[in-house]
């Protein structure tokens, strides 16, 4: 991993952390990219479903950063710390409730082997999720997951887990 | 689901039902082929690239319109895996192709070197466009092969 920062975040505050990361460097994505993180929270998906994506998408790629965060929105959904410890491997043997279970395993295929998904899968997905529903949450791990690789690949990581951080969704 | 193959250039109709956000996932894909940092032949380039390690028959076989410049050999060389040794590739190309193998396997792993070599031919931003647009043509990659799966 690089140890330290390859490229410079621009010298400008908007208060958006994906505008004053170093992706504000490409001005012609930047808006796109802060958008589909923002929006993808108020497509008529739970945000804790969401959320234990998210999670399982920032320990699989190992971003010390999104692993750290916790959106309030997906805590005020009933999110807890209990069951975020729960999102590792393992989990369908968890206590967590089927709908979330459902969506964990939806991005285990999606984060480490997409041919592996199966009829089964979809079937089981469609029991707790409309269509939209799971077309939201395919594009939801798309772009955490290409959010969490951009910000590792960018170098300046640490190495040690950080203090677990509640933030509200930036718009 | 039809079990019909899905590519990245056409999962949008796919995913159009999730609403406006399935249109901003669109434009994205479609910016990082007009942007001013990296050719859009050498992200076509990226694409197939991407698309050869996914092992995607489907993927390898479709082509971006932007990509108008793009000669057969290297959509050959990089879809036989052997673009590494072949000088029809400059080190400018060879240095984002390189970057984007490391990043495919597991973006801890990219060298500074790797991420430096980008940045000597394409700038800083260049690195960053090409970062961003690995992560979400990946994606667009990756889902598309999911929706391939036939349901019950």
């Amino acid at each position: 991993m690089g140890s330290m920062a390859r490229v410079k975040a621009p010298e400008v505050s908007t208060g958006n952390v994906v505008r004053d990361s170093p992706m504000g460097l490409v001005p012609e994505t930047v808006d796109q990219i802060a958008n589909l993180n923002g929006r993808v929270w108020e497509q008529g998906v739970r945000p804790a479903v969401l959320e234990v994506m998210r999670l399982r998408n920032a320990r699989t790629v190992n971003c010390v950063f999104c692993k750290s965060v916790r959106y309030d929105v997906a805590k005020k959904d009933g999110l807890t710390e209990d069951q975020v410890a729960q999102i590792q491997d393992g989990h369908q043997q968890s206590d967590l409730p089927e709908e979330e279970k459902a969506a964990l395993a939806f991005a285990d295929v999606y984060l480490k082997d997409p041919k592996s998904m199966t009829p089964a899968l979809w079937t089981r997905l469609r029991k707790h999720f409309t269509d939209q529903q799971i077309a939201v949450m395919a594009i939801g791990l798309g772009t955490f997951n290409a959010s969490s690789r951009c910000a590792v690949s960018l170098g300046g990581m640490p190495e040690d887990n950080l203090p677990v951080m509640e933030i509200s969704v930036s718009k | 689901m039809s079990g019909q193959p899905v590519t990245s250039l056409d999962i949008d109709r796919r995913l159009a039902i999730a609403g406006p956000i399935s249109v901003l996932f669109q434009e994205l894909a479609e910016k990082f082929f007009d942007q001013p940092h990296i050719p859009p032949d050498l992200m076509e380039l990226v694409r197939l690239d991407l698309a050869y390690m996914h092992r995607s028959e489907a993927e390898m076989a479709v082509r971006r319109p932007e990509a108008k410049g793009l000669s057969k050999g290297k959509i050959d060389a990089v879809l036989a895996g052997n673009w590494h040794r072949d000088p029809q590739f400059s080190d400018a190309e060879k240095s984002v192709l390189n970057f984007a193998e490391y990043y495919f396997v597991d973006p801890e792993t990219i060298p500074d070197e790797a991420a430096f070599a980008v940045s000597r031919h394409f700038g800083d931003s260049g690195l960053v466009c090409l970062i961003e647009a690995l992560g979400f043509i990946d994606a667009r990659i990756r889902l598309a092969l999911i929706y391939s799966t036939k349901e019950t």
